[in-house]
């Protein structure tokens, strides 16, 4: 059977998809793409078993037909090609022949009777436990972007390697955390009806953050599964089926210092800091006092020392605290856009909440640092 | 409950009866431990197992086709894998493997899902890696509750270092509903004791000569009369078979009986050229099955001299009874445990010269005391 297809449309939709196609894996079949041909549309899907990307294009084919395609090499011939018209033939013997203006390329294809099964969304199986809600893209990426960095990377509490999705009555809730530092962050413009728990794992969210744009993403939320549906490509994958630690009971209630202090000085002054704390316990010391915040790090090795002054608004009990440098860095990188930020303290051994001065209408952001002792 | 699948795996009935009374128990533990030597179906029996606690009567076909071509999220199969260049713990197992070694491992594999039987030969493949044992935490860690039972199978489980065994010891204690590890191994004193008190042991045993004449036949596609005849030799694994099968087995037997012959008859020279001639592409395992056949011709003059028929040689029986009639008082086990012995040595970087003149001079020796 033929059909033809543009060459950068092919291109635009093969590099979305081909994160989610493994290399050096042990299953050489998921080095394939999936091209299902049905009534006119060509869907092609990738996937590594835990998350799977779909994206479709509409064709002009007569017959239907589903082959797997060798991921790599096609997707390299069509990137290396400029702006032309594909035509595909899929001949009976095995042979995919594309020809361009350029010339003519085979390919051999594969049945695709062994390639795993991608759960589709809607369907019959999860029909009464399947949720579905519809968040803007933006919306969602920039939660993601704020949570992504503080997920874990340890098997060791495999819950910890994905982001909490708590969906409760006051809005939609992210939660990521490693054990060091977490962050919490309520979308309140995300209003649904359901009061439910999801762990989306890591690489699904790292490969969203590539894909999300503007356009409204469509959540289908199952007992096993969840598929973001965006405009032209839609993400599946498996959750984390673990419980997620109790978040809550880390943030503590009773950090009743406040400083005030502006995001952008305080950031460049801990990257300075970074390069003198030692490299192993990337330890950087705050030592609080009223209306000045003194930093300082030293590498006992090097015999190098850092300190520096920042200005502060603080009027409370003089305070000593160490932190991980390199997790100051992450926090603060990620409140950017923040002109001031709050941390909110109470001894050097507690832990230390940090949110943005200005509370915005619709969000509740917090950020979490466990504090590094200095003495030990 | 008469099992559907477990029922086709040639002969280990006691220890498919265990795995039937946990089915039909529905009670299956979290930890299975199969041990027996390598070579005689615990790898099948883990499959078959699979099979059988995931194809129901209503499931669908396609989930056997998965099982039996080793697919997750049925089944998990780890194995020993070589070491990468410049690999560190925190690469994917197969990340910094060469092309050449993942095609030998793919290659490996596709024989392995069409052969349960087959041993996997990878090249300097030592043990199993601790990062393979973060991916399997990884694929407890989803949520695969629409699956009934994931079977995680790990190969040669003794040839993970003790890191690795740790690793996997909170998983192995408290895997998530519907995870069942299998851990193969044909030697279990490697493992920690730790693993070993939270699997539960099923022992497998050598296959009998009919039931290896069987697999030889079903599975290497041999001759029912070749089969047969290298079973006898084979102590039960199909392992033993293969080898024998690639050292040119009826040669083999034939040189066996020429330098029983020449050392008995003390031509040492001929004798040492003939060792030779076996051993001339520097393989030591060809010497180590000449050793196992010498011993079992031994085996053969006792049997003769007390009346039995002879098992392994019918074919040479006039050198047997040429041995009995001339050496009637040799003490052949003691000959046997020395050349037993001497099989050990392999495994100790012995120099193989050494070992050959050894195997001589032992047989040789009974010549001269009598």
């Amino acid at each position: 059977m033929e059909f033809k297809v543009n060459s950068k449309d092919l291109e635009k939709l093969l590099t979305k998809i081909i994160p989610a196609v493994p290399t050096r894996t042990p299953m050489p079949i998921l080095e394939n793409f999936l091209f299902e041909i049905k009534d006119g549309l060509l869907t092609i899907y990738a996937t590594d078993l835990e998350i799977s990307l779909k994206s479709s294009l509409n064709i002009v084919a007569e017959e239907n037909i589903k082959v797997i395609v060798p991921a790599k090499l096609l997707y390299d011939i069509v990137r290396s090609l400029s702006e032309t018209t594909i035509h595909f033939n899929v001949s009976e013997s095995g042979k995919i022949e594309l020809k361009t203006d350029f010339g003519e390329y085979n390919l051999s294809y594969l049945s695709s009777d062994e390639y795993p099964d991608i759960p589709s969304f809607p369907n019959e199986d999860s029909k009464d436990d399947l949720v579905e809600i519809s968040i803007s893209g933006l919306e969602l990426k920039s939660a993601f972007e704020k949570c992504a960095f503080a997920m874990g990377k340890e098997e060791l509490r495999p819950a910890m390697m994905g982001t909490l999705f708590e969906f409760t009555e006051e809005g939609l809730r992210f939660v990521a955390t490693d054990g060091h530092r977490l962050v919490n962050l309520l979308k309140k413009n995300i209003q649904t009806d359901i009061i439910n728990n999801y762990i989306v794992p890591e690489k699904a969210i790292s490969v969203l953050l590539k894909v999300l744009d503007e356009k409204e993403a469509k959540l289908y939320l199952s007992k096993t599964h969840v598929s973001f549906r965006l405009n032209d490509i839609e993400l599946i994958t498996r959750l984390i089926g673990q419980k997620y630690p109790d978040y809550r009971s880390v943030i503590p209630l009773e950090n009743e210092f406040q400083m005030k202090i502006d995001s952008k000085e305080l950031h460049n002054a801990i990257k300075r800091m970074m390069l003198f704390s030692t490299t192993n316990t990337r330890r950087v010391k705050f030592a609080i006092t009223e209306n000045n915040l003194e930093i300082s790090a030293e590498d006992l090795d090097m015999g190098a020392s850092g300190k520096e002054h920042l200005k502060c608004e603080y009027s409370d009990a003089p305070l000593e605290i160490g932190f991980n440098s390199a997790y100051v860095n992450d926090v603060l990188s990620h409140l950017s856009s923040e002109k001031k930020i709050i941390f909110r303290l109470h001894s050097p051994t507690k832990a230390v909440i940090l949110h943005p001065a200005e509370t915005k209408e619709n969000e509740e952001l917090l950020m979490l640092i466990m504090p590094v002792r200095l003495n030990a | 409950m008469t099992s559907e699948f477990l029922s086709r795996v040639p002969g280990q009935n006691k220890s498919i009866e265990i795995l039937e009374k946990f089915i039909d128990s529905e009670n299956i533990p979290h930890s299975l431990l199969f041990v027996g030597p390598s070579g005689i179906g615990k790898f099948f029996t883990a499959v078959q197992f699979a099979k059988e606690l995931n194809c129901g009567e209503n499931s669908k076909p396609s989930i056997k086709k998965k099982i039996s071509s080793l697919e997750e999220p049925y089944v998990k199969y780890v194995f020993p894998l070589p070491r990468g260049k410049n690999e560190t713990s925190d690469d994917s197992p197969t990340a910094k493997l060469s092309e050449d070694a993942l095609e030998q491992i793919l290659g490996q594999l596709k024989l392995k899902r069409s052969n349960p039987y087959h041993k996997l030969h990878i090249d300097k493949a030592n043990n199993i890696k601790i990062s393979s044992i973060r991916d399997i935490k990884k694929f407890l860690s989803l949520n695969y509750d629409d699956i009934k039972y994931r079977l995680v199978v790990i190969d040669d489980a003794h040839l993970m270092n003790d890191e690795a065994q740790n690793a996997l010891l909170k998983s192995l204690e408290e895997p998530p509903a519907g995870v069942v590890f299998i851990l193969c191994t044909d030697n279990e004193n490697l493992l920690l004791p730790t693993i070993k008190s939270r699997s539960w042991r099923i022992p497998f045993s050598p296959q009998d000569d009919s039931t290896l004449t069987e697999i030889l036949t079903t599975y290497f596609s041999l001759k029912n009369d070749s089969a047969k005849k290298i079973s006898l030799f084979s102590d039960g694994t199909v392992d033993n078979a293969v080898n024998l099968l690639e050292n040119d087995f009826d040669i083999l037997i034939e040189k066996s009986i020429n330098i029983l012959r020449y050392s008995l008859g003390k031509r040492y020279n001929s004798a040492f050229t003939e060792i030779e001639s076996i051993y001339s592409d520097n393989n030591p395992r060809s010497l180590q099955l000449l050793i196992q056949i010498i011993i079992k011709w031994f085996s053969d003059t006792v049997r003769d001299k007390v009346g039995l028929e002879k098992v392994y040689f019918e074919k040479y029986s006039d050198t047997i009874e040429k041995f009995n009639s001339k050496f009637i008082d040799t003490d052949v086990y003691a000959i046997q445990n020395r050349l037993d012995s001497l099989k050990s040595l392999f495994n100790r970087n012995i120099n193989l010269n050494l070992i050959i003149a050894n195997i001589i001079f032992e047989i040789g020796y009974t010549g001269i005391r009598k």
